[in-house]
């Protein structure tokens, strides 16, 4: 199937973002990744169908077309698409990610305070809400998202400096 | 240079913004590149971290490791005991399991030093298996490139009404095969 130039274009610009949206809401990279290939089916269906009333407004087409998609999905409502072709012309022009390597991650974590690092820790491999920390530490949940910014930001920070 | 701030995308992936916050912020990522490539970054920050394995882990975690196929060496410590441990090349990981009567306790730190000295690294309320008595300490084989002594001393001690109560301490020697 050849796709023409623009709705190639639009996968790569729209994949990205409806990755990040399924990450969030359906929590793993198999259901985003799923998610992208039926946003961008229905959405360049609907474009050569001219049912899009506002082209000019693509990006909130697209995110209204996730939202009903994923609660969709959360009704039971889930049809498999085969979108391989828009999915691979998203991921031909995205940038490979580097993973951190796991001694420079770990040497920042060490560098972090007990309590920094027992933030991330529960937040992060224990996937434990700031709720639930706070009650842990005897904080509250404000103050454990604080710490979270605070010590994400300082990995963030060790790693490019180690680069 | 993202419009949105690092906090912001940090409680967004965490689901800690409220609907309103959350609306704004996705509408404004499906128009901005710049802040989808700053969301990316972030999520990953938080994968990368996720896919480490924590100092001190579950049970659950042990065992999907050993399920995994993981080449994992168990020893089990005793309160007080002085154990030799060899991480020999065949090994993905060793697993120190300390012992100690976790009744009544709701929360256990872990403090890792060398006798004599302050802590290394303190980790609060860490897992602990109260049914087992056990704590499960993952020794990983980077861990003999960070600098950490070969002879260390592990502390498990709980908070109550204040005061710091020891449950336990164990010496372990580690030797890198």
């Amino acid at each position: 199937m050849v796709l023409p130039e623009q709705e190639l274009e639009l996968a790569r610009q729209f994949a990205p973002r409806i990755r990040l949206y399924g990450l969030r809401h359906l929590g793993n990279e198999d259901q985003a990744r799923e998610l992208v290939q039926e946003v961008l089916v229905i959405v360049i269906e609907a474009l050569r169908a001219g049912r899009v009333e506002q082209p000019e407004l693509i990006d909130r087409f697209m995110l209204g077309t996730c939202r009903n998609v994923v609660s969709g999905w959360r009704r039971g409502e889930r049809r498999k698409r085969t979108a391989t072709t828009l999915v691979a012309a998203a991921e031909t022009h995205a940038e490979p990610r580097q993973s951190a390597e796991t001694p420079r991650l770990l040497g920042c974590l060490a560098a972090l305070s007990a309590r920094d690092r027992t933030v991330l820790v529960m937040s992060y491999y224990e996937e434990r809400s700031a709720e639930e920390i706070a009650e842990l530490l005897a904080l509250s949940p404000g103050n454990v998202r604080v710490l979270r910014h605070r010590a994400l930001a300082r990995i963030r920070d060790c790693l490019e400096a180690r680069r | 240079m993202s419009c949105i701030a690092f906090e912001q995308l940090v409680d967004y992936f965490a689901g800690d913004l409220d609907e309103a916050s959350e609306g704004e912020l996705e509408a404004h990522l499906f128009s901005c590149a710049a802040c989808t490539s700053a969301a990316e970054a972030v999520h990953a920050l938080g994968c990368d971290i996720a896919r480490q394995i924590p100092p001190v882990i579950t049970a659950a975690h042990l065992s999907r490791l050993r399920d995994a196929g993981s080449s994992i060496r168990e020893t089990p410590v005793a309160p007080g005991a002085d154990v030799h441990v060899y991480f020999t090349p065949d090994l993905d990981l060793m697993i120190h399991t300390l012992h100690a009567d976790f009744r009544g306790v709701h929360r256990v730190d872990m403090e890792v030093f060398v006798p004599g000295a302050e802590p290394i690294q303190t980790f609060e309320a860490v897992p602990f298996d109260a049914a087992a008595g056990a704590v499960h300490v993952a020794c990983q084989r980077h861990y003999k490139d960070m600098g950490y002594p070969d002879d260390m001393r592990f502390r498990l001690l709980t908070l109550e009404g204040g005061m710091r109560r020891v449950l336990g301490e164990y010496n372990i020697r580690h030797h890198w095969l």
